[in-house]
């Protein structure tokens, strides 16, 4: 997986924030999971500009942090997603 | 009588209708099989299930719905309508057509025509204030309600609370009048005198923690996922229908009501103390 790998958030996902936590239920499978800090920015920016290459650049641009590690963030993100099955990989 | 906010009467005919009164009506073709089918599982011992002209992914208006309780009672409602038919199977009788009726259909009604969003609570009144307590099963909820009924409080229910949302604020409805601190299947249970008469904005929502014997009573601020897990588990009728919007409820529920975890010891003798411990806190938060 790179930062242009191609995702979709399914429409059976559902989101919520409670008390600045993001929660996310998948409706196929009725499970829900909370977001961590990180998790959550990269969520936020994810769904609106459904990119990953975007997301990273627009991180790098609200941060003072090093590019690789955000990098390295987002797809770890990313790829936990992927395994419970709460976003399309292309 | 009043039930969830809403009269009920019976009537020999149809000619009577009003979106703040149930009215059941006795129909002979209330047996008529629909196309969609959805099994529900309860605790009272009975085949019960939902029957529809269209799927139950989405209930719109006008949506014609049965409620199946087999061999005893079959009702008819289109959604948004307030009149419900029914017939009588060779089990049925008015008994447990009352209980069906008050106790699960009227709940499930009011959710599909998102009057309210149901929760699994007792509740009563503190200083004029809606109390919620919250627990898993067998977590002391009737007990704890019971106990807060018995000094002199107004009950809101004792099992489900009709909730919605108004000016930003959520509300609990007086949901329901009856009391059954006992477990015994389809029983309405002892018509309460001093049942709650005013919506209010619910003040808060305490979350039962069973605890050992001469455990501490602790009460600790429920936030986030935690505090979501607390009412998703407290939702009363958790269907595959409304999934959204169900899931939003709870999301909305839990942004604007506080919930609080509160440590019970599992000990009867005790229940003053933690009696005294919630008046104490709900005193406290006022100030």
């Amino acid at each position: 997986m790179t930062l242009d790998t191609k995702i979709t958030i399914p429409d059976t996902l559902f989101l919520q924030t409670v008390d600045d936590e993001i929660i996310l239920l998948d409706t196929n499978t009725q499970e829900y999971f909370a977001l961590n800090e990180v998790g959550s920015i990269i969520w936020n920016i994810l769904e609106e500009e459904k990119n990953l290459r975007k997301v990273h650049q627009i991180i790098l641009d609200m941060y003072e942090i090093d590019e690789k590690q955000v990098e390295s963030d987002i797809l770890k993100f990313i790829e936990s997603l992927k395994e419970k099955k709460l976003i399309l990989v292309d | 009588m009043t039930l969830y906010g809403f009269e009920v009467s019976e009537e020999a005919s149809n000619s009577y209708d009003s979106t703040n009164r149930f009215t059941l009506i006795e129909d002979e073709t209330s047996s008529i099989k629909l196309s969609y089918t959805l099994d529900l599982h309860n605790n009272q011992h009975r085949e019960i299930s939902l029957q529809s002209d269209q799927p139950f992914k989405k209930i719109k208006k006008k949506q014609t719905i049965k409620f199946i309780v087999k061999d005893v009672v079959t009702f008819t409602w289109i959604v948004g309508e307030k009149k419900v038919y029914y017939v009588l199977n060779k089990l049925g009788s008015k008994e447990l057509l009352k209980y069906w009726f008050y106790h699960t259909l009227s709940p499930l009604l009011l959710t599909f025509e998102n009057t309210y969003f149901f929760l699994h609570a007792g509740g009563v009144e503190i200083d004029e204030k809606a109390i919620l307590f919250v627990a898993d099963s067998f977590g002391g909820k009737s007990t704890l309600t019971d106990f807060f009924i018995k000094k002199g409080h107004l009950m809101i229910s004792d099992d489900k609370i009709g909730t919605y949302e108004e000016n930003g604020k959520i509300i609990s409805v007086p949901s329901y009048p009856y009391h059954r601190p006992y477990r015994k299947v389809e029983d309405l249970g002892k018509e309460l005198e001093n049942f709650a008469s005013k919506k209010r904005e619910i003040y808060t929502i305490f979350n039962l923690v069973k605890s050992d014997q001469e455990s501490e009573i602790k009460i600790t601020k429920a936030i986030g996922i935690e505090k979501f897990k607390v009412l998703k588990y407290a939702t009363d009728i958790d269907l595959s229908v409304h999934q959204e919007l169900q899931f939003k409820s709870i999301g909305n529920i839990a942004n604007k009501v506080k919930v609080y975890d509160i440590t019970i010891p599992w000990k009867i003798e005790r229940q003053e103390e933690v009696y005294q411990a919630i008046i104490s806190f709900i005193k406290m938060k006022d100030k």
